[in-house]
């Protein structure tokens, strides 16, 4: 068998996630300042943790599996990691400030491409 | 071996158990995938999101948290009637086997509906990114910046989800024919992995499209 042998335990896992639902809705409406997405980002990640060690069986698959699952995440947060450090970090910021993009881009709608400068050898 | 067992089980196998593996641990190593495909997107989400965050939340804001919240709950129960088919598919009859199956279906297409009703809104509220996306702010290329995202993600999403409920209409007319119990059920078990996972990528994008700005 690869379910549970009490099915309640499905009822159980779907009022948690209902549940952790209505916390991630009223979280959203207090100011945390940045722990408001942190602390989404953690309540989500609980109720992943829940569908996948129980509604996809995890508790009771292989040990195989459950090691390509957690190397599949650990893969995606050093992606996260190293690409939010990167950017944290940046003396020269590769995003221009928002004004600028604004500019250049009402510029844009304005003149058309035509109305770019001509680069060199063109 | 059951008849039923024998006649599932292909030459290349030893025994059903080791089939099972082979299938769970290729559709497992698919998922894997899938959870890097999403989580590059979600990368870079994540650094626009920390250079605009204030336009950010304001855009989020046009999103109907109801309407997101609602079909959360939707997907949710979804994915509770999926795990109670897979179940079935191993301990029940094919009636309940079929009828799990349909009611996943059915709540897959409420919440296809619900996002085709938001999508149409959007359209009309000029917030589809292109030549006639139009909001009331001094931000509105990153605004619109973030409903490109916002199409992306839940358009992949949603692409997903079409492929899952065509997958369970097969299940479903299979179950009818009788073709799963105790000793196969592999197919139900596989598509359960799926529609879980689609459930799964839900969950984070519920609160990182429609929570933003709300505090």
């Amino acid at each position: 068998m690869h379910v549970a042998t009490d099915l309640s335990l499905y009822r159980n896992i779907f009022l948690c996630l209902v549940a952790l639902t209505g916390v991630t809705v009223s979280i959203a409406f207090v100011d945390l300042g940045p722990w408001n997405v942190l602390v989404a980002l953690a309540v989500a990640s609980t109720k992943a943790l829940l569908v996948l060690l129980y509604f996809m069986g995890l508790r009771w698959a292989d040990r195989l599996i459950r090691f390509g699952v957690v190397s599949a995440v650990f893969a995606v947060l050093i992606l996260l990691g190293g690409v939010l450090n990167d950017d944290f970090h940046r003396q020269i910021k590769r995003f221009q400030p928002v004004q600028e993009i604004r500019a250049s881009l009402e510029d844009l709608r304005v003149r058309g491409l035509d109305g770019l400068p001509a680069r060199e050898g063109d | 071996m059951s008849a039923s067992e024998s006649s599932h089980l292909e030459h290349q196998f030893d025994d059903a158990e080791q089939q099972f593996g082979a299938a769970n641990l290729g559709m497992w190593i698919f998922l894997l995938t899938e959870i890097m495909f999403f989580g590059g997107i979600l990368a870079a989400y994540a650094i626009y999101f920390v250079t605009f965050a204030d336009v950010f939340e304001e855009a989020s804001n046009h999103l109907s948290w109801e309407m997101g919240g609602f079909n959360t709950l939707v997907l949710l129960g979804s994915s509770f009637t999926m795990a109670r088919a897979v179940a079935a598919a191993q301990s029940q009859g094919r009636a309940a086997q079929a009828r799990w199956l349909i009611g996943t279906i059915l709540l897959g297409l409420a919440f296809l509906g619900i996002k085709a009703w938001e999508y149409a809104g959007k359209f009309e509220d000029q917030l589809v990114p292109g030549r006639n996306f139009s909001v009331a702010s001094e931000f509105a290329a990153v605004e619109e910046l973030f409903f490109s995202f916002y199409f992306l993600l839940t358009g992949l999403h949603a692409i997903h989800m079409v492929i899952g409920i065509g997958l369970l209409g097969y299940l479903a007319a299979r179950a009818r024919r009788g073709d799963f119990d105790r000793s196969y059920f592999t197919p139900v078990e596989m598509a359960g992995l799926y529609w879980h996972f689609v459930d799964l990528v839900w969950i984070f994008l519920f609160p990182m499209l429609y929570l933003l700005g709300r505090h």
